[in-house]
């Protein structure tokens, strides 16, 4: 099965000489269709730059890329990707209404009534006549989702498309991407610094830092491999002869290292020890800690 | 791809309507309001000089309308608009994910060409209306003493020779956006290269030498003295030089918009 992004050895640099910049180093990545998958990174991580790779708007300096099995980034593979990168870019003087049939134009479509069910499907449709300079950020953030969906896209590149909603609005932004998935079998890839948000909704993550890939793996994996016991007792002292070299203490509890089936039997220790068990609580981690912890590795 | 993108283009152009307006539709207004202003000014106050009214050549000096600089500037805005509005408005990556790079290039240089002629057969018939009603305010007219098949083509000649020109300064306003990113460095550039071209080609107005068909201007003028001495028998002293103009013309339109495509192919949108 072929990925949707294959990328090999692939780098961009800014500059010549004494100013010049990697943007991104040599990255390898294969990014499978049928999920949402979540490019993580801090602010200058290469995150933007890879999805500019991606769909041909930079060139690469070094390595190469396949967008859905296709070497050569064209707007033959490129009508089957939809895209928002960024801020929304969308044509001030058009209004939703006009901006989709501008974009469908451009798409070689002529199908109104797909227009106006995506402006439906983003909860624009009471806003249809007004000019996108009118829009809110969230709003337009909207529109430039709609816009990408307009062809009915395969593939569907998202930077930060959380950026200016609402709670509600990521919400049903949240919601959206998993029907995409789920229920219409369209891969996307999308970049965000709420990683709360990308551990609801993503399946797969990669964590980029300085134009490297740090890490990746699928979120459950991520989450799961990195849990642990948190266990508030005294004396302190004794709980922790007992735990050894797998306790760390943390403020007035103890972080505990183990398997959540070997518990019980850890808790019998301590009491046999004669340590009083006040809390005893296992905790997910969450993906941001994995980032912080992965992103502290790549530094 | 070029057909697909050529709709956007004529589609956004008809929605951006307050631009597209000062761009292609203040010229034909301005030449009736003007002309108007001026026959009204010559009949009713100073009292007619010239006793008598030329519509077709009045007709033929519209489709001239874009050939000084000044009056360019619409032209030009027109220009900056279509080609430097992606980098302004940051939408060069909304568009290049559905259409080639270019496709999307040629297709804006049709659109404009479309609005331009356009712009200038608009020109022409106000102009003509002038002459009509300058012919009622005189109650005499001069005609060409020429067949309708000459009229037409001396008109066919003079709109070719502005329309050449103005499309080198569309290819140049093309160039500097891509270069610059910038639509007003397009609109300031282009302006000022017109004008010092206009003033470093003076001498070329008195004919004489070929290599001052290098200025557009000299070479647009060439052509249209041309049909002037087709429709008017009237010479001009740059006529002869009409056939060495067209090509010069249509070589520095290829030159300069060959060269805007190719850096636009190979230039990194990072950062609109």
């Amino acid at each position: 099965m072929t990925a949707a992004l294959e990328t090999s050895g692939i780098g961009k640099t800014y500059g010549r000489g004494t100013r010049e910049v990697s943007a991104l180093g040599a990255l390898d990545l294969s990014i499978p269709k049928g999920l949402v998958y979540g490019v993580l990174g801090p602010n200058g991580a290469g995150k933007s730059t890879l999805l500019r790779l991606a769909l041909g708007l930079i060139k690469p300096s070094r390595g190469s890329v396949r967008l859905l099995g296709e070497q050569s980034i064209d707007a033959r593979v490129l009508r089957r990707v939809g895209a928002m990168i960024e801020a929304p870019a969308l044509y001030p003087f058009l209004t939703a209404r006009e901006t989709m049939r501008a974009f469908a134009h451009y798409s070689g479509l002529n199908d109104p009534a797909r227009e106006e069910a995506v402006l439906a499907r983003v909860g624009l449709t009471g806003a249809a006549d007004r000019k996108a300079r009118t829009y809110s950020m969230g709003m337009r953030q909207r529109l430039a989702l709609g816009a990408a969906l307009l062809a009915r896209p395969e593939l569907l590149i998202l930077d930060e498309p959380t950026n200016g909603l609402d709670p509600a609005g990521i919400q049903e932004m949240r919601t959206l991407i998993r029907e995409l998935v789920d229920q219409e079998g369209v891969t996307i890839i999308l970049s965000s610094h709420l990683l709360d948000e990308v551990q609801k909704v993503c399946d797969r993550v990669a964590f980029i830092n300085r134009g490297q890939l740090v890490s990746e793996g699928n979120v459950s994996e991520l989450v799961a491999g990195q849990g642990g016991l948190f266990i508030r007792a005294t004396p302190l002292a004794s709980a922790m002869a007992v735990l050894g070299a797998r306790g760390r203490v943390d403020g007035d509890g103890i972080v505990v290292t183990i398997t959540e089936d070997a518990v019980p039997a850890l808790i019998r220790d301590l009491v046999m020890a004669g340590v009083d068990v006040f809390e005893a609580r296992w905790m997910t981690q969450s993906l941001e800690r994995v980032f912080m912890s992965a992103m502290g590795n790549g530094q | 791809m070029i057909a697909e993108a050529l709709q956007a283009e004529l589609y956004k152009l008809s929605r951006n309507r307050a631009s597209t307006f000062w761009a292609f539709g203040f010229m034909p207004l301005f030449a009736l309001g003007a002309g108007l202003l001026e026959q009204g000014f010559v009949h009713f106050y100073i009292g007619d000089i010239i006793p008598y009214a030329s519509p077709l050549q009045d007709s033929l000096s519209g489709l001239a309308s874009f050939s000084v600089s000044i009056f360019q500037i619409c032209g030009i805005a027109g220009a900056a608009i279509i080609f430097g509005g992606e980098y302004r408005w940051e939408t060069w990556r909304a568009s290049l994910t559905r259409v080639d790079r270019i496709p999307a290039m040629i297709a804006k240089m049709i659109a404009f060409a479309l609005a331009i002629s356009a712009s200038m057969i608009l020109c022409s018939l106000a102009r003509l209306i002038v002459g009509f009603i300058d012919m009622a305010l005189t109650g005499n007219a001069v005609w060409p003493e020429v067949g309708a098949g000459e009229i037409l083509l001396a008109h066919l000649v003079a709109f070719a020779a502005s329309f050449l020109q103005i499309m080198v300064t569309a290819a140049f306003v093309m160039l500097v956006c891509i270069i610059t990113r910038a639509m007003t460095a397009g609109i300031v550039a282009t302006v000022l290269v017109l004008v010092a071209c206009e003033i470093a080609s003076i001498r070329g107005i008195a004919g004489g030498d070929a290599i001052y068909l290098l200025f557009p201007n000299i070479a647009g003028d060439a052509i249209r003295q041309a049909g002037q001495v087709i429709m008017m028998q009237r010479e001009g002293l740059l006529a002869g030089f009409a056939p060495m103009a067209a090509p010069a013309l249509l070589v520095e339109f290829l030159m300069l918009a060959g060269a805007a495509i190719v850096l636009f192919v190979g230039q990194d949108l990072s950062k609109e």
